[in-house]
């Protein structure tokens, strides 16, 4: 095993995984580790534990109740947002008004029924109203 | 088409006069990373929680100080990592500073020891929540010095430049750091999975 070799490729291993070293280095290490099974490991196994957490499994934002209380402390409580984008539909649903096209069978046209509540005509969806 | 995944930097003009709506988004787009940065820093959620929002209550207060050299973010991160160390300190006071070139006697430690061709693991394996745990528990086994560029590197993925920019060293020591720190995490991740390769072939 050529150990001092090896030692001297040390220094340049984070420039690799990262694809940031020179080319001739970059040839230089290959051509080492197509002839030396311990640094190949070593390179191999160092690339996979990058890879590995590079891998996300945090969610991207604050606990919920972290965030409001940091909004709190900074007085930002009117700005708060839902802490997940995702999570919240994509395109919130505006509010129905009468004349509205039906959003259950997109056939009738919406209209109060005497109760506060909106009803199309056609497929008998109700929303909104006192009794709902 | 929505233009939401390019971000519109912020306003330091903004900020400085007091505009709430801008501080609010930043505030907003910053708090997540901010927060795991300082957890994985300091292993705790309430200290984590404290640090995050001394680090906005401070960078209000020195706002006007900004000068500009790094990015808005790239300083709050700085903020962080100082209020980071300052819990380390008071919990350990018997450590470190980021500044001085830390245990040089250490070097050697990082020679590769575990020579263990684990590549071949199931993804399954690898990315299990048993190994998730541990993943974390490694990481908490370095040094600060060391943990603090692996997290903003290599789980915030800052580039170099903004790593040794919020942390004041220079790239090459960013750089150095950051190999040894992916060293330590190679070897213990060698041992762990060395436990668990199957073994087809036991030696008869």
């Amino acid at each position: 095993m050529e150990t001092h070799r090896c030692c001297d490729f040390l220094d340049s291993l984070g420039d690799y995984v990262d694809g940031e070293l020179s080319p001739a280095l970059c040839a230089e290490l290959e051509q080492h580790m197509a002839e030396c099974e311990r640094c190949r490991i070593v390179v191999d196994t160092l690339k996979l534990t990058v890879e590995i957490y590079h891998t996300p499994a945090d969610a991207a934002e604050a606990p919920p109740e972290v965030r409001q209380r940091l909004f709190a402390r900074l007085n930002l409580q009117d700005y708060l947002q839902p802490a997940d984008p995702a999570s919240t539909p994509a395109a919130p649903a505006l509010a129905l008004r009468a004349g509205d096209p039906c959003p259950h069978c997109h056939q009738g046209a919406l209209d109060y029924d005497g109760q506060l509540t909106l009803k199309c005509p056609v497929c008998g969806f109700a929303e909104g109203g006192c009794f709902t | 088409m929505t233009e939401a995944t390019a971000p519109q930097p912020f306003s330091v003009a903004a900020l400085l006069a007091g505009d709430r709506t801008e501080f609010a988004r930043l505030v907003d787009a910053t708090s997540g990373p901010i927060y795991r940065l300082a957890l994985r820093m300091v292993d705790n959620p309430q200290d984590a929680e404290d640090i995050l929002q001394e680090t906005y209550l401070k960078a209000l207060k020195a706002l006007p100080g900004f000068e500009g050299r790094s990015s808005l973010t790239t300083w709050l991160y700085r903020i962080a990592v100082n209020e980071s160390l300052m819990h380390l300190r008071k919990r350990r006071p018997d450590v470190f500073s980021l500044d001085t070139s830390e245990n040089e006697s250490d070097e050697e430690a990082d020679e590769p020891v575990q020579v263990v061709d684990w590549c071949c693991m199931p993804e399954a394996e690898l990315l299990s929540t048993e190994t998730r745990t541990f993943l974390d528990a490694a990481v908490q086994q370095l040094s600060p010095n060391l943990r603090v560029v692996f997290l903003m590197r290599d789980i915030e993925k800052l580039s170099i430049q903004e790593t040794a920019e919020a942390l004041g060293l220079s790239e090459v020591a960013v750089k150095a750091r950051l190999l040894r720190a992916r060293l330590q995490l190679r070897e213990q991740l060698s041992a762990y999975f060395a436990e668990r390769l199957p073994r087809p072939s036991e030696v008869a």
